[in-house]
């Protein structure tokens, strides 16, 4: 399986057993940290383009002095729906209510109008009193009661949890009969607090904006998922922005370990001249360089990027997410995309390879222009 | 095996640091034959060394030739002359062994680059400590034995993969009469397996010696036959 050299290598690090495994584990961590670092912000970012490509063409929301007013549900869509361009309009009964361990969304599940997301996980649709609740919502004490609190405070019994893979938009979502979803955020009979809107084609959304707007009898305010996905890119380079800043430490630190690692090769010139004139040649030592940093390395990369896909995508640990982060609730899970993840698979493994190939490289090219007797000169001094 | 290592014209010169250089060895003529032990005397400074790195090919001459089976060693690249040593056991007058390996490692260190198989190397070089006394301490760091020990170790490493060329640089000056006379038989049983060796010492006696070498003095860079 492992031929001579790999054998004596290997053996070659066993000489320094602790110095060996700190390098190992240092590697491993600073990978770790870096993978983290380059996933965490590429994760969020597919989750959302993900999460966008699934919500309404555009939101529509009626708006007064004092931000936004609910709509009339049978007035708002008979409206919505004669704009020329506009497949469906479907009301939104949802705001934000306190829960045990902090806000909660709660949402008024009308039975035609069931957001495509949901109409798979739905086994059945909560009744007046009852709840179905998101993966993320934690109920407190008790395990099938969840009290909340917005317009009224109320008690609601949960009949089911959404399966955690469901959609990010359901973390912390509670799904409620609708005239119980009104009563909790103060909606008035008969009102909802926006209208989804699907148009026909991706490209009309900004068209018809102006004539959506100036068919209501009043003041309207509407977001396109054009708009939304913009917002989103510009949060992600300024996202990105920061990521390469705290990037820039651990590549650093990678630089340390692996220029540590190199002048302790260069220091051992001496032996290398021994091993020359024992008949190693350059071919030689490059291998015997390169395998005994790959023993570390490889294992050290593999466990590395294996933690930082466990810390973005493995929030099911919550532990982790309680422990390092203090999060009470359960987190959510993030989208993997795979080209996404493989690209930093391969930026994390290219951090690593090119340090760790001219460690092995350097000191072995720097012994093959020198007079070997000039390199054992070195180990006479010792 | 070997018929031989001719030198042609060989000088080497150090330079002293004010523009001047020192000659060390002044166009050096001589054939060291396989099949007999070369010995090399002269006084302390007088070349002896170089003219060994310069003929093993640890170092490079400043002119003239040092010709191997008709090929100019000298004038071989650094991976060429690298590749040739394979061919060639080297004792260093200071020991140069690795210190943080055991003795067998040290001694296994010229196979392991050859493609043979780890237990192929362990028992070649368990047969060369045999050799030289010291399969007792094959597990020993080679920081905890004596300087003799340290010799017969330098020794061991330099004949386990039979080379057709021995260059030996004081190979005796840390070993009793007894031990002496064991690596000289040794080196002589190499010898007579058509090897060219070469060993250099300024205090050998000649009762050490199983046969009459042939010998030669160096001094002031000129070196001469001093028994044929």
């Amino acid at each position: 399986m492992f031929n001579t050299m790999q054998i004596w290598a290997f053996r070659d690090l066993l000489r320094r057993p602790f110095e060996s495994l700190l390098f190992g584990i240092t590697l491993t961590v600073t990978l770790a940290i870096l993978g983290t670092l380059l996933l965490f912000p590429r994760a969020v970012h597919d989750t959302l383009n993900t999460l966008l490509k699934s919500t309404p063409s555009i939101i529509l929301r009626r708006a007064d002095a004092t931000g936004f007013s609910p709509l009339p549900v049978q007035t708002s869509v008979r409206i919505a729906e004669n704009v020329v361009g506009v497949v469906s309009a479907k009301p939104r009964i949802w705001g934000l209510v306190n829960g045990p361990q902090g806000q909660l969304t709660v949402m008024g599940v009308l039975k035609d109008k069931i957001p495509q997301a949901l109409a798979d996980q739905l086994p059945r649709l909560p009744d007046p009193g009852q709840v179905i609740i998101g993966f993320g919502v934690s109920t407190g004490l008790s395990a099938d009661t969840l009290q909340l609190e917005g317009g009224v405070s109320q008690n609601y019994r949960v009949i089911d949890r959404l399966p955690e893979k469901t959609s990010l938009f359901t973390h912390d979502l509670v799904l409620m009969d609708p005239e119980d979803a009104r009563q909790l955020i103060g909606l008035p009979k008969d009102h909802a607090s926006d209208l989804a809107i699907d148009v026909f084609h991706e490209s009309e959304q900004e068209a018809i904006l102006s004539d959506l707007i100036a068919s209501f009898p009043w003041p309207v305010q509407c977001v396109t998922r054009l708009q939304s996905q913009g917002l989103c890119a510009g949060r992600w380079n300024r996202g990105r922005t920061l990521v390469t800043i705290a990037v820039i430490p651990a590549v650093l630190a990678l630089c340390l370990l692996v220029a540590v690692n190199t002048r302790k090769s260069m220091g051992r010139q001496s032996d290398l001249g021994i091993m020359k004139a024992m008949g190693w040649t350059t071919g030689d030592i490059v291998r015997f360089q390169l395998y005994r940093e790959l023993f570390v390395c490889l294992p050290s990369a593999a466990v590395g990027i294996c933690l930082s896909f466990l810390l973005v995508y493995g929030p099911g640990v919550g532990w982790l997410a309680d422990f390092f982060l203090g999060w009470k609730t359960i987190p959510p899970s993030l989208y993997l995309e795979t080209t996404g993840a493989a690209t930093v698979v391969l930026e994390v493994t290219a951090l690593m390879v090119v340090p760790v190939i001219t460690a092995a490289f350097l000191p072995a090219l720097k012994g093959a222009t020198a007079d070997v007797h000039d390199l054992i000169e070195d180990a006479g001094s010792r | 095996m070997s018929s031989g290592i001719t030198c042609h014209d060989l000088c080497v010169e150090f330079p002293m640091g004010n523009g001047k250089s020192r000659i060390v060895l002044d166009k050096i003529n001589a054939r060291f034959q396989a099949g007999k032990i070369t010995l090399i005397t002269g006084p302390v400074g007088a070349g002896k060394t170089t003219l060994l790195n310069t003929l093993s090919g640890l170092s490079r001459p400043t002119s003239g030739e040092v010709i191997v089976h008709g090929e100019t060693v000298s004038r071989w690249t650094g991976p060429h002359r690298d590749r040739w040593r394979r061919q060639a056991g080297i004792i260093f007058q200071h020991d140069h062994l690795l210190y943080d390996l055991t003795v067998l490692e040290n001694v296994m260190l010229p196979l392991i680059p050859l493609g043979r198989t780890l237990s192929t190397c362990r028992s070649q070089s368990m047969e060369a400590l045999k050799k030289v006394g010291l399969l007792h301490h094959a597990g020993s760091l080679t920081s905890s034995l004596s300087g003799g020990e340290r010799q017969k170790t330098a020794m061991a490493r330099a004949i386990v993969n039979q080379p057709a060329f021995i260059f030996a640089d004081e190979p005796f000056a840390h070993l009793d009469a007894k031990s002496s006379r064991q690596m000289m038989d040794l080196l002589y049983h190499h010898a007579c397996g058509n090897a060219v060796v070469i060993v250099v010492a300024h205090g050998l006696t000649l009762d050490t010696l199983p046969e009459t070498p042939l010998c030669y003095r160096l001094e002031n860079g000129v070196l001469n036959p001093l028994i044929a």
